[in-house]
């Protein structure tokens, strides 16, 4: 599928667990295309197969190379009890980590020896690892390849209507469905040589994406990448590449304005004067307003995942309880603790016009599934107002509103400064 | 125990443990991925109270105190004498149309603003809370020291936050 063809700004959302497949399928115009982590593509290939298949969305596959240069115990998996089926605890409670993952373990082996060396030794990857051109060149082969080839054929079950769509010329004999952009290994920059490997992928890169745009990620804490971006514009200037997806290390759009203010420096740079497409991989609601700042897009779960540290654990064991977004504020809340202590019907502008909140009369009662699908349109609003033409000293406005009006509302006050912090922005 | 010199929050929960002589105990403990500072309960069960130790961010301690109401009788919002004499003259009035009380921390702890009794309280919150403390108290109390340290490590592990330091 090609680069979607909305207005900025894009919303990717990250696929999560298998329940989430309908909610992409019933709400399908409330996002501009879909994330699927390579670890996933890789262990649940034939489900995420028929989903790209079925969505008939622009996709991509973040190839997650990252983990190989992150502390190797992440890709370890946690020891379970057989008989009570929970996670094994030390004698200070600290869950035990047993073998390595098996979608790590299968991703590894795609991603041939240099992968398959690292998570052996098990030790983070180091630039000596990439010293041999030949074998730097094998590993981004495969991970191009991984993300061109994994999820690009035809569904199994729909092989057999293929020749029926081809009649009918809704299909082109041959046509697969490849993804949005092809992402060149990456791992988080922290200093000039991790940068030099990362520009040297990328350029390898262009030969095995056939004609796909290139979008490189640029990963790494957003001081240290906002002291770095000159050198990281230079690096990649002559590389042609069809855009950028940034990853602040762990940033969050509720952290002090400087960290913002950097995050926002380097979103300009990179989008530099031609405009370049830039993609937060990891964004909160604060990459609406970074829109009027230069962000194209941005890629998040479904009402979670809106922030990741290079070195987190890929999985977070057990079920997220429920949170409720509340637009107004641009911040989610937890149903069972924020929600329960303040009645909303008392607040008619927290209130969300969404055919899920207004079908029923008790937000308490809306479980999981209700409360993505509440985000999933509740975000649509607030993405159809920037393309409608919301201005930036309109939203500003809305953002020191909500902040004069809640500040001292409990349980909002203490949670409200980043809507200043966000205002300034404007 | 001077305000000027309070640069951890911890150093205030002995003070406010003072305040609370009848009470057991528990520190840190987990309410739906939060933790509660302090937890105050008579041996019954019946009457919890709650506390939030904040040194500055008032409006931090009012949210995080608002939601203890759920399950605590009373809560409260603890900070340095300083800053809670300063709330008392700017800010106590939200406090009180929010039913939380104000403890203020010096050599001694005092309760310079009642908390009403929480008309937020829900039931399985509240037994959920309870079923935890009850669960705690099986354990042997734990040092106020211990349990200092563990947060200065960032060990927020059930096994020792889980316990009472009385």
């Amino acid at each position: 599928m090609p680069l979607p063809q909305e207005i900025a700004p894009w919303n990717f959302y990250r696929l999560g667990p298998a329940k989430e497949k309908e909610l992409f399928k019933r709400h399908r115009n409330t996002y501009s295309g879909v994330a699927i982590s390579a670890h996933l593509a890789s262990y649940y290939q034939k489900f995420c197969l028929e989903f790209v298949g079925e969505l008939q969305k622009p996709y991509f596959i973040d190839p997650v190379t990252h983990i190989f240069a992150a502390d190797p115990d992440s890709l370890l998996r946690f020891l379970k009890d057989k008989t009570t089926m929970r996670t094994k605890r030390d004698q200070f409670g600290n869950k035990i980590k047993g073998g390595l993952k098996r979608s790590i373990q299968k991703l590894t082996t795609a991603y041939g020896p240099i992968a398959e060396k690292i998570v052996k030794d098990g030790r983070r990857a180091r630039l000596s690892d990439f010293s041999d051109d030949a074998k730097t060149l094998d590993f981004v082969k495969r991970v191009c390849a991984f993300q061109t080839e994994m999820l690009s054929e035809l569904p199994q079950k729909y092989k057999k209507y293929q020749k029926y769509a081809i009649k009918a010329g809704a299909l082109q004999t041959g046509v697969k469905n490849y993804p949005a952009f092809v992402i060149p290994p990456y791992f988080p920059i922290v200093d000039e040589g991790w940068l030099a490997l990362n520009a040297k992928m990328t350029k390898l890169a262009k030969q095995f994406a056939g004609e796909l745009p290139i979008f490189s990620v640029i990963a790494g804490e957003v001081d240290k990448l906002q002291g770095m971006r000159s050198a990281i514009v230079e690096a990649y200037s002559k590389l042609e590449l069809s855009g950028f997806l940034l990853w602040g290390d762990g940033f969050k759009g509720d952290q002090g304005s400087s960290s913002i203010t950097a995050y926002r420096s380097v979103v300009k740079a990179l989008a530099g004067d031609k405009g370049q497409p830039v993609i937060a991989l990891y964004g909160d609601a604060l990459s609406l307003i970074l829109a009027y700042g230069g962000l194209t897009g941005f890629s998040c779960g479904i009402c979670y995942g809106e922030k990741r540290g290079c070195d987190q654990d890929m999985d977070i064991e057990g079920a997220l309880p429920p949170f409720y977004y509340i637009a107004r504020l641009k911040r989610k809340y937890q149903l069972e603790t924020d929600i329960r202590r303040v009645n909303l019907n008392q607040h008619v502008d927290l209130l969300c016009p969404c055919a899920i909140c207004s079908g029923t009369a008790d937000l308490l009662s809306l479980d999981d599934s209700q409360t993505k699908e509440h985000f999933m349109l509740a975000r649509q609003l607030e993405i159809d107002a920037i393309r409608g033409g919301l201005s930036a000293a309109a939203i500003k406005k809305q953002l020191q509103d909500a902040y004069e009006k809640y500040k001292n509302t409990p349980p909002f006050s203490g949670s409200l400064d980043h809507l200043m912090t966000w205002a300034r922005l404007l | 125990m001077s305000t000027t010199k309070s640069e951890r929050e911890v150093d205030l929960y002995e003070g406010v443990i003072r305040a609370f002589p009848k009470y057991d105990c528990f520190t840190e403990v987990p309410f739906f991925g939060k933790h509660v500072d302090l937890v105050f309960a008579q041996a019954s069960m019946r009457k919890i109270c709650a506390v939030e130790v904040k040194l500055t961010d008032w409006r931090s301690a009012l949210r995080q105190a608002s939601l203890n109401q759920l399950f605590a009788c009373y809560s409260y919002a603890a900070f340095p004498a300083r800053t809670a004499n300063r709330l008392a003259r700017l800010g106590s009035k939200v406090f009180l149309e929010s039913g939380i009380g104000i403890i203020s921390v010096s050599d001694t702890a005092d309760i310079i603003l009642p908390a009403a009794k929480s008309s937020y309280i829900y039931k399985d919150h509240r037994v959920r809370i309870r079923k935890t403390l009850k669960g705690s108290k099986m354990q042997s109390p734990k040092a106020l020291e211990v349990v200092r340290n563990a947060i200065a490590a960032r060990n927020r592990s059930v096994e020792f936050l889980q316990t009472r330091t009385s």
